[in-house]
C-alpha cells in the first residue's frame, strides 16, 4: 500500500518537474526559427531574390556584408550594413559612453541614506543579460529598470526615471561588467504565468498600428536589412544585446524603454508609457528572442 | 578628458576626447546662452611641445582628436587645453 503511494508521488513528481520545462517549449521554438530565418536571410548575395526583391544588385554588393551568423547579430543592423560597420568601428576608438559607465560604478558602490547600497541588492553586477525575469509571486515581468526602482524604494529613496540620467548609467555599469565576464543573454520563461506574458507580448510585436499600419515586426523581421530612405533596418535577433545604448541622436545612453517609445512616436503610434506593463511584456519577448548570444552593452548606435 | 597614448617603432599614437559643451556664436544666440568653445589644446613631454592646435567653432561638442608624433614609451604626456572664457583643464596619461 505505501510502496504504491511512493511510486505515485515519485511518478507525479517526475510528471511535474519535466512539465516544469515545457513552459518555454513554445518561446525556443520561435527563437530557434527566428535565428534560421535571420541567417538564412543574410546568408548569401544568391538568396536575395527572395528576400530583396526591391534592391538593386549594385546596391547588394556595395552596401552589404553577407554571410552573417549567430553572435555578429548583436551587431545589429551593422553586422551586415558595411557603410555603417565601418562608422562603428571608427566611434569604438574612443566609445563615448565610457564617462557614463565610470558613473554607473559610482553609484553602484554609493551609500543610500540608510548606510545600504546598490550592492546589497544585487551583490554580482554582471546580471544584465538575465533581465527581463518573471516575478511569480506578483505574477508580472521585472525589467532591470524595476528591479533597480525596487531596490530604491526598499531602502527609502526617490525611484529614478526609467529612460535617461542615472537609471542608464548604473545599467550601462551591469551591462559592461557582464560584458567583461563574458555573460550571455540569458532570460527564462518556468511557468504558466510568465509563457502567458511572454505570449502577450509575442502578440504586441506583431500586431499592426497607427496611422502608418505598421507592426514591429514589419520592419524588424521581414524588414531587417531593407532600406528605408537612408537606414537600414535592424533586426530583431539581437536587438536588446546592447542595451543601454549611446545613441548619436540621443548624444547620450538611454534604456530600451527610452528607444521602444521614440520608436512607436516615429511610426505614427500612440506610444506605450515607459515602465508600463505594455513595454515590460513586449521587452520580455524581445529578449528572449537573443537567448545565448553575448551580451555586448554598452554599444553605439546612430 | 580621456587620454589613450601608444608607443610602437619610435612613434607614440594618440587619442583624446574632450567634455565640453562647444557652443558656437549661432547655437549660443539661438539657446541664449554664452558661446564657448575650446581655442587652443597643446600636448607636452617633459616640457617639449609635441601637439599644438588652435581650434574654433569648427569642432563639435565633446571634441575628439589623434594625432602622432616621434617620442617613446615610459614618458608622460600632458594635455591641455584653453577655452574662449579663458578656463583651462590639463590631464597626465603615461605612455603605453
Amino acid at each position: 500500500m505505501s510502496r504504491k503511494i511512493i511510486i505515485s508521488l515519485l511518478s507525479a513528481s517526475i510528471v511535474t518537474v519535466l512539465s516544469a520545462g515545457n513552459f518555454s517549449a513554445q518561446a525556443d521554438k520561435d527563437r530557434k526559427a527566428l535565428q534560421e530565418y535571420m541567417e538564412k536571410k543574410f546568408s548569401s548575395i544568391k538568396n536575395a531574390g527572395i528576400y530583396f526583391p526591391y534592391s538593386t544588385k549594385e546596391e547588394l554588393e556595395k552596401n552589404f556584408n553577407w554571410g552573417i551568423k549567430g553572435d555578429d547579430f548583436r551587431l545589429g543592423s551593422y553586422a551586415y550594413n558595411k557603410g555603417g560597420k565601418e562608422q562603428y568601428e571608427e566611434m569604438n576608438e574612443m566609445p563615448p559612453y565610457e564617462d557614463a559607465v565610470d558613473a554607473g560604478k559610482e553609484l553602484y558602490e554609493k551609500k543610500f541614506k540608510n548606510g545600504k547600497s546598490f550592492k546589497d541588492c544585487f551583490p554580482d553586477p554582471a546580471i544584465r543579460g538575465e533581465y527581463p525575469k518573471f516575478d511569480n509571486k506578483k505574477k508580472e515581468v521585472q525589467t532591470l529598470s524595476m528591479a533597480i526602482n525596487k531596490c530604491l524604494k526598499d531602502n527609502g529613496e526617490k525611484p529614478w526615471k526609467v529612460t535617461k540620467g542615472k537609471m542608464t548609467e548604473l545599467q550601462g555599469y551591469f551591462a559592461s561588467v557582464s560584458k567583461e565576464k563574458g555573460k550571455k543573454v540569458h532570460i527564462v520563461v518556468d511557468s504558466k504565468e510568465a509563457a502567458e506574458a511572454y505570449e502577450r507580448g509575442k502578440k504586441e510585436y506583431y500586431t499592426q498600428r497607427g496611422y502608418l499600419n505598421l507592426s514591429c515586426a514589419n520592419c524588424h523581421v521581414q524588414g531587417a536589412g531593407k532600406r528605408v530612405r537612408n537606414e537600414y533596418l535592424s533586426p530583431l535577433f539581437g536587438a536588446t544585446t546592447h542595451f543601454p545604448v549611446y545613441r548619436l541622436k540621443w548624444q547620450g545612453l538611454g534604456t530600451l524603454e527610452r528607444r521602444i517609445k521614440g520608436c512607436e512616436k516615429n511610426q505614427g503610434e500612440n506610444p506605450h508609457k515607459p515602465g508600463s506593463k505594455w513595454q515590460n511584456e513586449i521587452i520580455y519577448f524581445m529578449s528572449y528572442m537573443s537567448n545565448g548570444l553575448p551580451v555586448d552593452g554598452p554599444d553605439i548606435r546612430k | 578628458m580621456r587620454i589613450k597614448a601608444k608607443a610602437a617603432d619610435g612613434v607614440v599614437s594618440v587619442k583624446a576626447a574632450f567634455k565640453h559643451p562647444m557652443l558656437s556664436y549661432d547655437i549660443a544666440k539661438k539657446k541664449g546662452k554664452e558661446a564657448n568653445f575650446i581655442v587652443y589644446i597643446t600636448g607636452k613631454v617633459d616640457g617639449k611641445t609635441v601637439y599644438e592646435a588652435s581650434t574654433s567653432q569648427f569642432l563639435s561638442k565633446n571634441p575628439f582628436i589623434k594625432f602622432k608624433f616621434k617620442g617613446e614609451a615610459g614618458k608622460e604626456l600632458e594635455l591641455s587645453w584653453v577655452d574662449l572664457s579663458g578656463k583651462t583643464k590639463s590631464k597626465k596619461a603615461k605612455i603605453k
